[in-house]
């Protein structure tokens, strides 16, 4: 998603002026008197939780694994897997993830089954993937950064 | 939706399918196994191999790479086919290869040439071949003496031959005596 990024400073002559007004209460509110020459935008909660929320996503990374199974039977070969938390609008970055402890042989299989992959689409708690011209033969796991 | 951004690793290639071993590439040339290890080649660069064949030769042509400017050739017919005979030389009816030419034999072949001589003949033997059948044989003495005399009829003290058999005369020389003598 696309945060704001048109945020304004108010600007005025002078100093800001405030109406000092009594309340039944015993209290005083002060209303902003002000006479703006351009209106600021506010920020709030709601816009550092977004921002927040979108630095958190950089700083994520998820996994998956694409089973030898379940791609489909005819190139391209494609394969949809859940992906928690991930939207339609998110773009994270794919790379091969090795497990610890794994062996060389398996790193190579591995490392083979995921140069097949030639594009994944991100969908709403979804990712789809696709090897335009060879099937993954081992089952293997991607990460996704930034979801 | 929205595109991933997918890291390769590598250029995707697989490898598995490589089946070229060192003796496959050319000396000097590397190319990448199946491990995506440098594997140097070993296949011999003979360039341009060049033989030449007379007939009947061979040539083992020898392991590995030759650049296609190489070429084996035969010989020529002349060099294979030294000789000095001419037509004249080679029996009629038959062919034979002198220095690359092929020619047709002019020989007379005289086959079983036989002749009967008697003394003091000859016989011109004719020019070709002959079969070693043929032969000159000498008349018989016997045919060539052919008489009636015996030893009586041959003076004494000479000989003669007579129906092949030498005879020595036998006969009294009278000569001696005058003409019309007919006593001592």
């Amino acid at each position: 998603m696309s945060l704001k990024t048109d945020y304004k400073d108010a600007m005025f002559d002078g100093q800001r002026r405030y109406r000092l007004i009594a309340n039944e209460d015993g209290t005083y509110s002060l209303p902003d008197s002000t006479t703006y020459t351009q209106t600021g935008d506010k920020f709030g909660a709601n816009d550092i939780n977004e921002t927040n929320t979108e630095i958190n996503k950089l700083e994520a990374v998820k996994t998956a694994t694409l089973a030898t199974a379940s791609w489909s039977s005819t190139a391209p070969y494609t394969q949809t897997v859940s992906v928690t938390g991930i939207t339609a609008d998110d773009k994270p970055i794919v790379s091969l993830y090795l497990p610890d402890g794994i062996t060389a042989a398996n790193v190579k299989l591995q490392s083979k089954a995921y140069a097949c992959v030639d594009r994944a689409i991100t969908g709403v708690g979804s990712v789809t993937v696709y090897c335009y011209n060879k099937k993954p033969a081992v089952d293997f796991q991607i990460q996704m950064k930034g979801v | 939706m929205a595109e991933c951004i997918v890291l390769k690793g590598g250029s995707g290639a697989d490898l598995d399918v490589i089946t070229a071993e060192d003796p496959d590439v050319l000396t000097g040339k590397v190319i990448v196994d199946k491990d995506g290890n440098p594997l140097p080649g070993t296949m011999a660069n003979n360039g341009a191999v060049s033989q030449a064949l007379n007939a009947g030769g061979s040539y083992t042509i020898p392991t590995g790479y030759h650049n296609g400017s190489g070429s084996v050739t035969a010989n020529s017919l002349s060099s294979q086919t030294s000789g000095t005979a001419a037509a004249a030389q080679i029996l009629s009816g038959y062919t034979a290869w002198v220095n690359g030419s092929k020619l047709t034999g002019s020989m007379a072949n005289q086959g079983a040439v036989s002749q009967a001589l008697n003394a003091g003949g000859s016989y011109t033997v004719p020019a070709g071949y002959h079969n070693g059948s043929g032969k000159v044989t000498g008349n018989s003495l016997s045919s060539q003496t052919s008489a009636t005399a015996a030893a009586a009829q041959i003076l004494s003290g000479y000989t003669a031959w007579v129906n092949g058999s030498k005879l020595t005369g036998t006969a009294t020389d009278y000569s001696y005596l005058a003409t019309g003598q007919v006593s001592f």
